[in-house]
């Protein structure tokens, strides 16, 4: 046999399959790289109408369900803490958040998820002071405490809490803010103009479920939150199907 | 000169091992960036399934006629409750079996079809005859497919049976009927069946004569009663197969509901209700699997645009259907449904986006027993095409209390009517089932009214109603509470379609089903 005929047709067969398979390889990495480009995604989204006015979120790391539990209003205990506050001693921003997290103090609303500096909303005469539930930096989206500030005193406190239990044991591939834009498209209807302001990880419990009995479980899942310029929300459910 | 030659040429050929090498190597870590990329880039949330090797529960195990009756002639009866080798025949013999009667029968030429009163069809039973009776309609065209019976065009005329008959006197005949829609076919042809010699070899059975409920009463009704009570069965008492409450079966329940959900399980929302009730939902509403505070669990499922296929014959859909109980059960567990013997009770038609729906109803039988369950039912699949989209289980275990059967004697079946009929007619009539008698005090036209109505008299074992249980401190080997739970036997006979249970022991009402 001649084994030095042998050995340059194998070198070249090996370097055309290289060449193919480092073609294939960089091909498909360019293709990825394309897709992922902010700039070509504003560019598609354009083509339908859809602006994006926001920072493109990073690629998130998998995540795991959050179980929680829905929290049930103790109306007296609320009732009690109101009653027994001290009037806020001026308008300030200040004085009104030091009044709200005194009143969540005695109620024993504040956790560890409960956070602060809140939001400030101001509707008329009353000030709205609003707190998230942030769950290792991932907000529990609708669960919520607001204190409604008027007449120089905690008016009310509206409260939908959800208390984190447990994270499950398995983490799931989370879809890119990319794929969930795109999911976007197919409902939206053609001649509809979309300015994206906001977009965030959140974990959700849906308020859709079957039964009618209150629950004392339940499970949050990762969604994607997109908001638009007139402050509609849309959930985009974030596990990688 | 020579020397340097082949000292280059060595140099060269040792440089075209290492690029070989080199090659080889770069082929393989270029395959493997591709390949591996592509397949596994993190984990994703597959869609359900279960996988593995899971024994498929046959058509043949469930499905088998309630009952076949003969009558010897004279009007001596016997009624077979256990059918499935006098329907099918033994596997390891030659026996004579109703099938291949059926199937020789349909393998005539020229068979003709034509269509008879339900008066004819009695006339032609009260000589020496065999019939199987269905509790539901089957299909003919889907059940000569199914067990490969020859299908000739004047077998169209007959769309569904509920019963297969023949009679001596019309040997060359084998009827058709769909009781439930008062339809009777007789076909003919012009040959010699086999159901004569079936009829004689379930004459050497040691059988249990039956007679018209006429002979007892002297009340016209053909319905069969036993002449004499059967041995009583050993008492049971159960436990549900899977007990929500139970800390023990913790483990079997989430690896049931994983076989719902396959790898999706783990991303599930998972809701527990203030009643007990704990809800597993996958998608919005697209799987969802319910273990509910009595103790039954229930799967349902939308259908998805690659769902909406599939076969509609029925038992395309039966099959569907054991495919989904046998790979959703705990199969290779002792204690779980493979170790039950679970029959087709009843098939509900119905139609959903236009298609045929079937609704697949299952009774279970414990130690050979029907188990009658007051307020419930063992387990219901509902398909769709090749899809399962409504599953509901509430399987129980029996377990002997002693091994002895009781001593004490069943009571005679008649007795129970002559003792019981103005509680039965006094439910038939609070329900309007029943016409009213003038002058209720007139014992004799009430009992009439009740016998002339008797439908059915079978026995088995009684589930109770759980809610009126009282519960005990009573824990079992596990160290769980447990409800004292006994399957208690009883006769049910069935008036105006409900279902009467009297203990099978002293006769007393045990309450009824509707």
């Amino acid at each position: 046999m001649d084994w030095t005929k042998a050995k340059n047709i194998l070198i070249a067969a090996l370097l055309v399959t290289n060449i193919v398979l480092l073609g294939a390889y960089v091909l498909r990495e360019t293709r990825r790289a394309d897709a992922d480009n902010d700039a070509t995604l504003r560019r598609i989204l354009t083509e339908y109408n859809v602006f994006l006015e926001t920072e493109m979120p990073r690629q998130p790391a998998p995540m795991a369900v959050l179980y929680v539990q829905p929290e049930t209003e103790d109306g007296a205990r609320v009732e009690k803490a109101l009653e027994e506050q001290k009037p806020i001693s001026n308008a300030s921003r200040e004085a009104m958040l030091d009044a709200a997290n005194d009143i969540l103090e005695s109620c024993g609303f504040i956790t560890e998820n409960t956070k602060s500096p809140a939001q400030f909303e101001t509707d008329g005469e009353k000030t709205l002071i609003r707190y998230r539930n942030i769950f290792d930096d991932i907000p529990i989206e609708e669960s919520y405490i607001i204190c409604t500030i008027e007449g120089g005193r905690v008016a009310a406190l509206n409260r939908k809490w959800y208390t984190p239990l447990e994270l499950h044991d398995k983490k799931g591939e989370i879809i890119g803010p990319t794929e969930a834009l795109m999911q976007l498209l197919p409902e939206k209807p053609e001649e509809e103009t979309i300015i994206i302001r906001g977009m965030e990880l959140v974990y959700r419990v849906d308020p859709d479920r079957p039964g009618g009995e209150s629950p004392v479980g339940d499970t949050a899942l990762p969604a994607w939150k997109i908001t638009d310029s007139k402050g509609s929300v849309v959930y985009i459910a974030a596990y990688a199907q | 000169m020579f020397t340097m030659n082949s000292k280059k040429t060595a140099i060269i050929e040792q440089c075209k091992n290492i690029l070989l090498v080199v090659l080889v190597l770069s082929t393989i870590l270029l395959l493997y960036f591709l390949w591996n990329d592509g397949a596994g880039a993190g984990f994703r949330i597959p869609g359900s399934g279960v996988s593995g090797n899971v024994e498929v529960i046959p058509v043949k195990s469930v499905l088998s006629p309630e009952s076949i009756i003969v009558n010897f002639g004279a009007e001596n009866y016997t009624s077979q409750t256990e059918t499935a080798s006098l329907w099918y025949g033994a596997e390891d013999g030659d026996a004579p079996s109703f099938m291949s009667a059926f199937m020789n029968f349909l393998a005539y030429d020229n068979i003709a079809v034509g269509a008879i009163s339900k008066e004819d069809f009695e006339d032609v039973m009260r000589a020496r005859s065999i019939r199987a009776e269905f509790s539901f309609a089957i299909p003919t065209d889907d059940f000569c497919d199914e067990f490969r019976l020859r299908r000739t065009a004047p077998l169209d005329a007959v769309d569904a049976f509920t019963c297969v008959a023949y009679s001596e006197a019309s040997p060359e005949s084998l009827f058709l009927c769909d009781k439930l829609n008062d339809s009777f076919f007789r076909l003919a042809m012009d040959g010699e069946s086999d159901f004569k010699e079936l009829i004689a070899f379930v004459e050497t059975f040691d059988n249990e004569s039956y007679y018209p409920l006429r002979t007892f009463s002297g009340v016209e009704n053909d319905t069969l009663l036993p002449l004499n009570a059967p041995a009583a069965p050993a008492k049971l008492s159960y436990e549900r197969s899977l007990n929500p409450y139970a800390a023990a079966d913790a483990a079997r329940i989430i690896k049931m509901t994983r076989a719902f959900f396959g790898n999706s399980f783990d991303f599930t929302r998972k809701i527990t209700e203030g009643n007990g009730t704990t809800v597993y939902m996958y998608g919005y509403g697209e799987k969802v699997f319910v273990i509910n505070r009595d103790g039954s669990f229930e799967y349902s499922a939308a259908a998805t645009d690659s769902e909406r296929g599939g076969a509609e014959a029925l038992f395309d859909a039966l099959t569907t259907a054991l495919d989904f109980i046998s790979s959703h059960s705990e199969s290779g567990d002792e204690r779980g449904l493979a170790s039950k013997q679970i029959y087709l009770k009843d098939v509900r038609y119905s139609f959903t986006d236009g298609r045929r729906t079937y609704g697949f109803l299952f009774g279970v039988k414990i130690n050979g027993y029907k188990v009658y369950y007051a307020n419930s039912e063992p387990l219901f699949v509902e398909v769709t095409g090749s899809r399962v989209n409504y599953y509901k289980i509430d399987m129980i275990d029996g377990f002997l209390n002693g091994a002895d059967a009781p001593a004490e004697k069943a009571f005679a079946p008649f007795d129970i009517l002559t003792e019981h009929f103005a509680y039965i007619y006094d439910v038939l009539s609070a329900k309007e089932l029943i016409p009213s008698v003038d002058g209720v005090s007139d014992e004799e036209a009430v009992f009439e009214k009740t016998a002339s109505m008797v439908s059915g008299l079978s026995y088995g074992l009684l589930r109770p109603d759980e809610s009126s249980l009282v519960r005990r401190a009573l824990h079992d080997v596990r160290g769980d509470e447990v409800f004292e739970q006994n399957l208690s036997p009883v006769w049910v006979m069935t008036v105006g379609g409900i279902d009467f249970c009297f203990d099978i022991y002293s006769g007393a009402p045990a309450g009824y089903m509707e």
